[in-house]
């Protein structure tokens, strides 16, 4: 089909441009951005799967990261296990917690919805401060070792650049196809109207769990790659205001598309860089902007702009506006 | 950094029964504000269905507010008329500028929306009173009035009393007057009340423009024992959340009893364990979310039943 | 024909509040039949549809489907029996375009999974080939087919978007179809072709309980019709007995402009 191999084809384009782009950054810190925005990424495809496809709200999602990220920390410098155990452990325990909250969590709607996933994300943060013996509290777990392929240790920000790289190619590629399948479908009919789904035949509980399993995992797995990339993790890196990052990531680079998610973690990463430099004029801005692009862009800033764009032009908008 | 995870479990010990009452004091105090915050909510949700995530930052508004003009030497009772009549000002222009121009939006789109606001208004704090805490001056002595073995603040009893007269307040605006009534049809059925003539879209602003200064109160009063933050509102918000999710949302005095269960229960499991405080409170919502999403005087469902 | 008991209510109940929205129903769809439900708005008619596709829990009764009980399961378990239906208020997936639309009626017709489909295994993708197929079939049937198919479902007319809903519903090759008022804002040249399909859907061994207020419509295709009336069954017989019968006349033909 037409639309499936342009996917392809933007895949490609967009691995090769991944390939090249450490040569162009200009300094190790803009390759170390890069890794940033990657990992956010991962976990904003994820966020994007459940949210603007399956159309369910999580106001936790950080917690999942954190799961990851603690269970490859504590694998890799308490147990002396490699890395990639790590990850796998990361993305395993992610989805694990996600099928076991899930269950009980999803038969909520809307904002009640959003108000279970942030309670579960507020109490997961608290259990990481309180498992002292396992967590080392608010010190943190430090010293985590790096990946390291066949002797090499990916000890450099270049080196980690393309195992994070590599990873979000292939969890874009991974989103893309569920989304295009029987599975995808069956998440967008539960957005689309939960009524129809169960009478065409969706079994909805089931597939909100499949999107939220699938979610978590992969948040999971991008907590690992930040634990092993920053050799550090802390309580304070996986709450409340990380998870509205998260989402903030899926919703001003539009609900529904996969571009758009990753779009939106490169702009929301790079705007809070900014803000560390001037405080507060910044956090207003970044208030402001939000507020205006949900107000008049609904449908996220990508989107957004290529409709204004059309109607500056007077054709008709690229996407259509869609309100999730 | 006191801790009742791991090493220091086993250090817990019961408390005594001037310790109980004690909890049960601060505990009541603090669950007077939570049920503040809460009501700010509930009357919001009533208005438009929206759960309003700026809630807290109305809170750390008030409280600096308050604060500020403390300080700048006007008397109590006027610096916390100018943070609410400031707040009641915020509210009502924050309805008008992102939430009904963004009219008939998914429930996404709405939370992000005040969340959005709610950044850009600790922003807007943080400029003007910086990231420190602020002290403010108690309403009346700082002198403690015992009561056999446990004491209480004055304070402490400024808060109770203004929340119940607040309480009584609304309870009389909402049953007694034209306004009142009129809010009480649109939570209702804002079709309906619209067809006989109410105007709905002013009854939105209304309820944010009380809700804020409901919360500008609730700051005030709450600053002098918890100073004022810029970011204090992020979790008093989301316990406000809590307490009226525990109370049932939408239902005023759900929200006022949530609020004091939640502040009692907090402060108890404060007193066994510290560092668990805040997983009282989110654990608290996670079971009434699960177990009974109406809350305790709810009657609203957050499943519900879809309509073919 | 040997008459066989495709679809069977017996006694059900719904009530919402203090409100009996259907009162004690009981009725029978033979296998190969075209049967109408008709009344005035409110009889519950459609709140009959969400009780056998089991949107509603009914309060009290039975429901088999093709001899299984169907009450008390989840709706799409009752998909899984071969039922499938159309909705008064049109309920399109709108983040869809046409063809995915209608593949997700066809979604009980397959069964690969989410890993399969992350890795696009071989098995998956001819699943997936044979399901847009099936797809365009019913676009084709209900006359959609002229269409771009990936189009996104609301772009279409209204009449056009209560086609699909027809189409998706076939999509399931389902032994039971019900079309809750399918030619409600339909024009008269739209009304007499949707009966045509109607006819056609019923050759291709498709059985339809249809709900309308098109009484030309009903009259025509069906093969008998039952009555409602605040949730009571008050005729059930052929179209010439329904009409004929005074307390039809009386509750619900007689307040009909
Ligand atoms: N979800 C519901 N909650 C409460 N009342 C309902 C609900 N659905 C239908 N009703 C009521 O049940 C009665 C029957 O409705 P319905 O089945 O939609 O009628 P019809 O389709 O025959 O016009 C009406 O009085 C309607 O108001
Ligand atoms: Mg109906």
């Amino acid at each position: 089909m037409r639309v499936r191999s342009k996917r392809y084809h933007q895949l490609a384009a967009a691995a090769a441009a991944a390939a090249v782009l450490p040569l162009v950054l200009p300094s190790e810190y803009a390759i170390h951005l890069a890794v940033v925005i990657g990992i956010n990424a991962i976990v904003a495809l994820g966020l994007n799967l459940l949210m603007g496809y399956a159309g369910q709200v999580s106001l936790g999602q950080a917690a999942f990261v954190g799961i990851g990220a603690y269970a490859s920390a504590i694998l890799s410098v308490k147990a002396g296990l490699s890395p990639w155990i790590g990850l796998a452990a990361g993305a395993a325990l992610g989805g694990l917690t996600a099928a076991v909250v899930g269950g009980p969590l999803l038969k909520l709607r809307g904002h009640y919805l959003a108000m279970g996933t942030l309670g579960f994300g507020m109490i997961v943060q608290i259990v990481m401060v309180q498992w002292e013996d396992l967590t080392e509290g608010t010190i943190g777990v430090m010293g985590i070792p790096p990946f390291s392929v066949a002797g090499l240790a990916l000890d450099s920000e270049l080196r980690m650049y393309y195992l994070v790289a590599a990873s979000a190619v292939l969890a874009i590629a991974l989103a893309g196809n569920v989304i295009d399948s029987r599975v995808g479908r069956a998440m967008r009919a539960v957005h689309g109207s939960e009524v129809a789904a169960a009478t065409s035949g969706v079994d909805t509980a089931r597939y909100k769990l499949q999107v939220f399993i699938m979610s978590g995992a992969m948040a999971g797995f991008a907590g690992s790659l930040h634990a092993h990339h920053a050799a550090y993790v802390h309580p304070d890196s996986f709450g409340f205001h990380y998870s509205i990052q998260l989402v903030v990531m899926v919703v001003l680079g539009g609900m529904a598309s996969i571009w758009g998610a990753v779009f939106g973690a490169g702009a929301v990463t790079l705007i809070g860089e900014q803000l560390r430099s001037f405080q507060e004029f910044s956090t207003i801005i970044f208030g402001a902007v939000l507020v205006a692009v949900m107000v008049f862009m609904p449908a996220g800033l990508w989107r957004g702009s290529a409709d204004l764009i059309g109607r500056l032009l007077g054709s008709r908008g690229a996407g259509g506006r869609r309100r999730a | 950094m006191p801790a009742c995870g791991g090493r220091t479990l086993y250090a817990m010990t019961l408390p005594t029964g001037a310790q109980l009452l004690q909890y049960l004091i601060s505990g009541l105090t603090l669950g007077s504000v939570y049920g503040m915050i809460a009501l700010g909510f509930t009357l919001i949700h009533n208005a438009t269905g929206i759960v309003n995530f700026a809630q807290g930052e109305f809170v750390a508004f008030g409280a600096l507010i308050a604060l500020s003009c403390s300080e700048a030497g006007l008397p109590m009772p006027l610096a916390v008329l100018t943070a609410m009549a400031a707040m009641t000002l915020l509210g009502a222009a924050l309805e008008r500028a992102a939430i009904r121009p963004a009219r008939g939006a998914s429930v996404i789109t709405l939370i992000i929306i005040t969340i959005g606001a709610s950044i850009l208004l600790r922003g807007i704090a943080m400029w003007q009173w910086g990231p420190d805490a602020l002290p403010m001056r108690h309403f009346s002595s700082e002198d403690p009035i015992h009561l056999g073995p446990a004491s209480i603040l004055r304070q402490h009893l400024w808060i109770m009393g203004i929340v119940v007269a607040t309480m009584l307040g609304l309870w009389l605006l909402a049953e007694r007057t034209q306004v009142g009534k009129a809010m009480r049809a649109c939570a209702v059925d804002r079709e309906a009340a619209q067809l006989v003539g109410i105007p709905a879209a002013r009854m939105v602003m209304l309820s944010f423009a009380l809700s804020g200064m409901l919360g500008g109160l609730a700051g005030s009063i709450v600053a002098p024992l918890s100073m004022g933050q810029y970011n204090m509102g992020i979790m008093l918000g989301l316990k406000g959340f809590c307490a009226a999710i525990l109370g049932g949302i939408g239902n005023a005095p759900g929200a006022v009893l949530g609020g004091l269960l939640l502040g009692i229960l907090e402060s108890l499991g404060a007193g066994l364990c510290s560092g668990m405080k805040d997983a009282v409170a989110f654990g608290i919502m996670l079971m009434v979310l699960l177990v009974r999403p109406t809350g305790l005087l709810g009657r609203r469902a957050g499943r519900g039943e879809a309509v073919g | 024909m040997t008459a066989e008991v495709l679809l069977r209510l017996t006694d059900v109940t719904k009530r919402f509040g203090g409100l009996v929205a259907v009162d004690d129903l009981t009725f029978e769809v033979q296998r190969g039949q075209i049967k109408a439900i008709i009344g005035p708005n409110g009889a519950g008619k459609t709140t009959a549809f969400n009780l056998i596709t089991g949107v509603y829990a009914l309060d009290e009764g039975e429901i088999e489907v093709a001899g299984k009980r169907a009450s008390r399961l989840p709706s799409h378990e009752v998909a899984s029996f071969g039922v499938a239906r159309t909705f008064q208020n049109v309920q399109l997936f709108g983040n869809m375009s046409i063809l995915e639309n209608v593949m997700v009626g066809a979604h009980t017709r397959a069964k690969s999974g989410l890993l399969s489909a992350s890795l696009r295994l071989p098995a998956m993708r001819s699943e997936e080939v044979a399901l847009a197929e099936r797809a365009r079939e019913c676009l084709r049937l209900v006359g959609l087919d002229k269409l771009a198919p990936e189009m996104p479902a609301l772009s279409l007319a209204f009449g056009q978007q209560r086609l699909l809903e027809v189409a998706r519903a076939l999509a399931a090759e389902p032994l039971l179809v019900l079309l809750d008022e399918p030619a409600a804002g339909l024009s008269t040249a739209e009304t007499a072709r949707l009966g045509e399909l109607v006819e056609n859907i019923r050759e291709l061994g498709v059985t339809v309980l249809l709900v309308d207020h098109d009484m030309d419509l009903v009259m025509q295709i069906s093969d008998e019709v039952l009555v409602l009336d605040h949730g009571v069954k008050i005729a059930e017989g052929t179209p010439r007995e329904v009409q004929r019968d005074p307390r039809v006349i009386a509750a619900y033909l007689g307040e009909e402009p």
